[in-house]
């Protein structure tokens, strides 16, 4: 490992607004080294390396690249001078070959024609430097994921790389696919003559590959060090954060074997796997679920309610449900706020068709079964907007005009708002809004649960990433990864670090 | 586990028929009309019918780049119609006489209207398919001004203006040459070159084709401009061939050349438009025109056959691709 | 006092969003004066009901389509279904015997509602995508229409009933035009349908964001289905009109109609607030319509004005809606 550092940035900066995404972070990497950056959600990880491609700008701060000092404004640029990004995202072309798409935007050509012999030599050469075995002369939508993946690793060498960037790269791997790949990995790096940044928050993963670690928490930089220095305890404990705080909601103790369960799932087979997903709401019952980015969080919801096919057995209210549809579960009072605001309300519509499209099978018709009642529709909505304390100039105006928080206020006001609600489940409720508008969102989920009528209590699910949030609101946790519930926490138990390890091992908290 | 000498599994019967679709259905169709008609497959009519899906194919190829850039335009057929107005227009005129003039300033005109059409399209990102069906209109109206508002001939004409009518041997009409020729050049370019290859990564995945440093917008302004090019050619092999310009021609044509275009993605590589596919689908559209009344049918069963034929290949395709046909689609 | 704020914010408000919304309608208005005053002959009453007869036409069209569009959808076959619904009640009506115009319109209808769902069914059951679809549909239905009537175009058959040229060339009550009357009851319909309905709702929301849609239990599938129904009842409505006033029925001419009715869609959505298509937004598109093809046909009789003006219109309108809906974003 040469002792120059061959890409190294010093106190990067990017705001965003009023959020600053990455604080001041100091990067090096050597050739012959594989540097690996782990943070939660959110740390600021996919941000810098933006920064280090030239898709994002560089607020203040200074890159040094070969020792010169520069800054890239496109990933043209960056790609020219050799830093090479594989995204977590296969983007190939589907009916070319692994050599043509490895060859793709730079083909060899001679008199003008492309010489698909020699593409495919080069493309061989790479292959045969990287010992791998992926066949190159099929088209790439006949590989599975894990072989695209490596396809596009293999493009990203076409070029002669210095500086090879991996975001997440086992994401999409299978199982039996990612221990070969961690090993190739570490042959790349010793075999050719360039640096490695490998992004991922699997800890296991990082630290069987990695030469150094860099720990992002909050956009800043918690810890830098060699591998063997640190355990996996101490990076943990520097990922945890350091807790904005937010006023305490009281979370009045409740007896939960005594209250009716709401709902009760075992486990499922979706997406060509079996899920175990052992947990339990009850009514009156703030359940969180927590998890790193993937961790299978949305897909379990998106089970519950219809929206993914499975095979599934689950109880909702006391009823066993094998097959469901989204409107038949919103009947029975299953209600679900989606995890990208776009996904939930109409941007086109007005404030009033937002909140009643919802309700148009009972209770707007007026008279005439069919006939949407306008008044009624106008009194409802006014009625909802008043209720979730939303900002407005008028229940016509357009969705799209109203800040983030607001939206979010209508679309939780008017979830709960249905008919006989037994279970609401907000999905990353609180993403992208201000501090005063969350709490008022946790209040409001506590008011659901902890409504003075026993019989109107309903039971929460919240799915989120900020771990601070589920152990302020929550009454028990349940800890997601790699599509699995690896283990449940009650109220009593929390412990920030022990549930952290669990979301970034995959392991319960003894194992 | 080495697949190094990776075998494709060989796809029985069932698997491969679809990609022969197109071929079985021209081999089939053929044949009934040939029963039905035993003068059908005689060289003077064969001869026609290849001249007439020569102008067809044109358009159609030139289609074929646009399509597979990812975008669409149902002006080809108008802008084919004023491309050979502007060209009978020109050399009407007491002062001019030449072709090669005439000829270079139609197709440039028609190039340049695909940039206007890209500009609305890729730069301004309007709806494409309806931006190109109002553009087909206001060119419509052009094209009735340049001719007056009928079939236009003038005795100004230099005779060397019928030159498609001119027969290669005694036998092939010049058109299918230029078709040919055209299908031959469009094919390798678009299979074999790096502007082709471009072309066919940004139509099929932008995201990826955006990676790897190619300019997505470049290169769909590129593909107007070559359809508008070709148009132009067609054009301009329309009035040679038929010593006169017609107001409708484009608008006929228009249908079947869209048409050739999909059912090529139907041919061999499905979900892929392709050159041997289009020039298949291209005479097939005429065999069947040309089948229909030789039979003694009347005329309107061809748009009964089209439009089964391509209803039927289309689904196949869908039915068998899971992402199906890169289309275009109207967002709101 | 929270509430009083709120009520004055919000009258204030109503009031800006009215001159935004309506702007169009002023135009139309604007554009009939200067019409008025170039040629004052335009503004006799007759004159006025004669344009809003030919809006009839265009609209009905433009109508079905904005069915369809406002789920996000295409459907490329109305022009061919315009021709068909023409040639489908000369047919019907030149059996010697049959005699009733009524009986006639209620079986065109209703195999425009199987064309409907076979449109639909090419689309949401086999998975083509819909412009492909009703496109090879358009061919289909072409070619019918002219196997109906022989690639001719009928002619004031003596087998037609009276009634025949009623809907097209008659009159309500001695005074109003008859299709005038159908624009208004057919406008009044759909647009009843799309803003006060459940339907309706649905429709729109569909075309506004299927995947919110899916989150609140609305089947997508289903509006589109009824999306491409209303589209070729209505399309096969406005065929019936035109045969009804030309007195004949041709096979072809309901393609010439597309562009201009699609025009009325795209004007539609201009008049919207943020460029989505609407119903009440197609109607005044159409009257705008008729009115600069009528102000036009007063001033000029050049074929190729009109060309421009249609192609003209429709660019303008595409336009406009893009400009709106980014300044929306």
């Amino acid at each position: 490992m040469s002792k120059e550092a061959i890409l190294r940035f010093k106190g990067a900066t990017k705001r965003f607004g009023k959020f600053t995404a990455v604080d001041h972070v100091d990067l090096e990497v050597h050739n012959k080294e594989i540097v690996s950056i782990i943070g939660e959600n959110g740390a600021g990880k996919s941000t810098l390396c933006k920064m280090l491609t030239g898709v994002y700008s560089i607020d203040e701060g200074e890159m040094y690249f070969e020792g010169k000092k520069v800054e890239f404004h496109n990933t043209t640029e960056s790609m020219k001078a050799g830093i090479m990004m594989v995204y977590q995202e296969r983007n190939l072309v589907g009916m070319l070959t692994g050599a043509q798409n490895i060859c793709l935007g730079n083909e060899p050509k001679k008199g003008g024609l492309i010489q698909e012999k020699e593409a495919y030599e080069k493309a061989l050469k790479i292959r045969e430097q990287l010992h791998l075995l992926t066949p190159l002369n099929i088209p790439v939508e006949e590989l599975g994921a894990g072989e695209q993946q490596l396809i596009e690793i293999m493009r990203a060498f076409y070029t002669n790389p210095k500086v090879l960037i991996l975001d997440e790269p086992t994401a999409s791997l299978g199982e039996g696919e990612i221990e070969p790949f961690l090993s190739f990995i570490k042959e790349v790096r010793d075999t050719m003559d360039i640096a490695i940044i490998f992004i991922s928050h699997k800890i296991e993963e990082l630290f069987a590959v990695s030469d150094r670690i860099v720990v992002l928490t909050d956009g800043k930089n918690t810890l830098t060090d060699k591998v063997e220095n640190v355990t996996q305890v101490q990076v943990i404990q520097s990922m945890l954060r350091t807790g904005k705080s937010y006023g305490r909601i009281p979370v009045p103790e409740k007896d939960f074997n005594s209250l009716p369960t709401v709902l009760k799932v075992d486990k499922a087979i979706y997406d060509g796997k079996e899920h175990k997903l052992n947990f339990e709401v009850h009514k009156g019952e703030v359940a969180g679920f927590y998890g790193l980015v993937g961790s299978g969080r949305t897909e379990c919801v998106e089970m519950l309610y219809g929206l993914r096919n499975a095979e599934k057995s689950y109880t909702f209210n006391g009823e066993t449900i094998t097959k469901n549809k989204t409107s038949t579960m919103i009947e029975k009072g299953m209600i679900v706020t989606p995890e990208k605001r776009a996904n939930g309300i109409f941007k086109s519509l007005s404030l009033i068709d937002n909140i009643c499209n919802l309700f148009l099978a009972k209770h707007l018709a007026g008279k005439y079964a069919g006939v949407v009642n306008r008044k009624l529709s106008r009194s409802f909505a006014d009625k909802i907007l008043k209720e979730s304390d939303v900002k407005y100039n008028s229940p016509n105006q357009q969705i799209s005009s109203l800040s983030g928080g607001n939206i979010q206020k209508i679309v939780i006001g008017r979830s709960v708002a249905i008919d006989n609600i037994q279970l609401l489940i907000l999905d990353e409720p609180t993403n992208g809004i201000d501090i005063g508008a969350k709490f008022e969102i946790y209040q409001q989920i506590r008011t659901l649960t902890d409504t003075e009528q026993e019989e109107k209590r309903v039971g929460v699910i919240l799915i989120s990433s900020e771990l601070d949030e589920l152990l302020n609101v929550c009454d028990s946790i349940y800890v997601f990864a790699n599509g699995d519930i690896i283990q449940g926490f009650r109220r009593a138990e929390f412990n920030k670090k022990d549930i952290l390890s669990v979301a970034v091992r995959g392991k319960r908290v003894n194992e | 586990m080495s697949r190094e000498n990776h075998i494709r599994k060989n796809k029985g019967l069932k698997e491969n028929a679809p990609r022969f679709f197109l071929l079985i259905a021209f081999i089939v169709i053929t044949l009934v009309f040939q029963i039905m008609q035993p003068n059908f497959l005689n060289i003077t009519n064969v001869m026609n019918l290849l001249a007439h899906s020569s102008i067809i194919g044109i358009l159609a190829c030139g289609n074929m780049i646009l399509m597979a850039a990812g975008e669409m335009s149902f002006s080809v057929g108008a802008q084919c119609t004023v491309a050979g107005a502007l060209f009978g227009w020109v050399l009407a005129k007491e002062s001019s006489n030449s072709i090669l003039l005439a000829l270079v300033f139609a197709m440039v005109i028609a190039a340049m209207i695909g940039l206007v059409l890209a500009f609305f399209t890729v730069k301004l990102k309007v709806p494409t398919f309806v931006c190109t069906l109002a553009m087909g209109t206001v060119l419509d109206g052009f094209t009735q001004i340049l001719t007056g508002g009928s079939t236009l001939h003038s005795s100004n004409w230099p005779p060397m203006l019928t030159i498609m009518q001119k027969k290669i041997g005694g036998v092939f009409p010049l058109p299918i040459i230029v078709f040919l020729i055209i299908a031959v050049i469009t094919h390798i370019i678009y299979e074999k070159t790096k502007p082709g290859r471009h072309l066919y990564a940004v139509g099929s995945n932008p995201t990826a084709a955006n990676n790897v440093g190619i300019s997505v917008p470049k290169v769909k302004v590129w593909a107007f401009a070559i359809s508008g090019t070709f148009c132009g050619i067609a054009g301009v092999t329309a009035v040679s061939y038929n010593n006169s310009v017609s107001l409708t021609l484009g608008g006929e044509y228009l249908m079947p050349a869209i048409a050739a275009t999909m059912l090529s993605a139907t041919f061999l590589k499905l979900g892929k438009y392709n050159v041997p596919g289009t020039v298949l689908a291209a005479v097939l559209m005429i065999v069947i025109q040309n089948g229909v009344v030789n039979a003694g049918y009347p005329i309107y069963v061809k748009d009964i056959v089209q439009g089964i034929l391509l209803t039927v290949a289309v689904a196949i395709i869908v039915l068998i691709k899971e992402d199906g046909l890169p289309s275009v689609k109207l967002e709101n | 006092m929270n509430m009083e704020k709120t009520k004055k914010r919000s009258e204030a408000y109503a009031w800006k969003e009215r001159i935004a919304n309506d702007w169009l309608l002023l135009f139309t208005l604007g554009v009939a004066v200067v019409f008025a005053i170039i040629q004052p002959a335009f503004l006799q009453v007759t004159n006025l009901m004669n344009i809003l007869s030919n809006a009839c036409i265009v609209g009905v069209m433009g109508l079905g389509l904005t069915c369809i569009f406002a789920t996000g959808e295409l459907d490329f076959s109305a022009g061919s279904q315009v021709s068909l619904a023409s040639c489908l009640m000369a047919v019907i009506l030149s059996k010697e015997g049959f005699n009733s115009y009524f009986l006639a319109l209620i079986i065109t209808l209703g195999i425009f509602v199987l064309i409907g769902l076979y449109n639909a069914f090419l689309h949401v059951k086999i998975g083509i995508p819909a412009f492909i679809a009703t496109l090879g549909t358009s061919y289909l239905i072409k070619g019918i229409a002219k196997s109906l009537t022989n690639s001719q175009n009928l002619n004031n058959l003596s087998t037609w009933p009276e009634s025949f040229t009623f809907m097209g060339q008659g009159y309500l009550f001695g005074m109003i035009p008859m299709p005038m009357v159908v624009l208004i009851l057919v406008g009044a319909a759909v647009l009843f349908y799309t803003e006060y309905t459940r339907a309706g709702k649905f429709l729109y929301a569909v075309g506004s964001n299927p995947k919110a849609c899916d989150y609140i239990g609305i089947d997508g599938k289903v509006q589109k289905l009824k999306g491409f129904v209303i589209t070729a009842v209505l399309c096969g409505l406005a065929g019936v009109m035109e045969g009804s006033q030309m007195n004949a029925s041709s096979p072809i001419l309901g393609e010439t109609l597309f562009v201009p009715a699609l025009t009325t869609v795209f004007l539609g959505a201009a008049y919207g607030k943020i460029g989505v298509f609407n119903v009440p937004g197609t109607l005044v598109g159409a009257v705008l319509y008729a009115l600069i093809n009528q102000g036009l046909l007063m001033i000029t009789s050049e074929v190729w004005i009109k060309y421009f003006m249609q192609g003209g219109m429709l660019l303008l309108a595409l336009v406009m809606v893009i400009i709106i809906r980014k300044k929306g974003n």
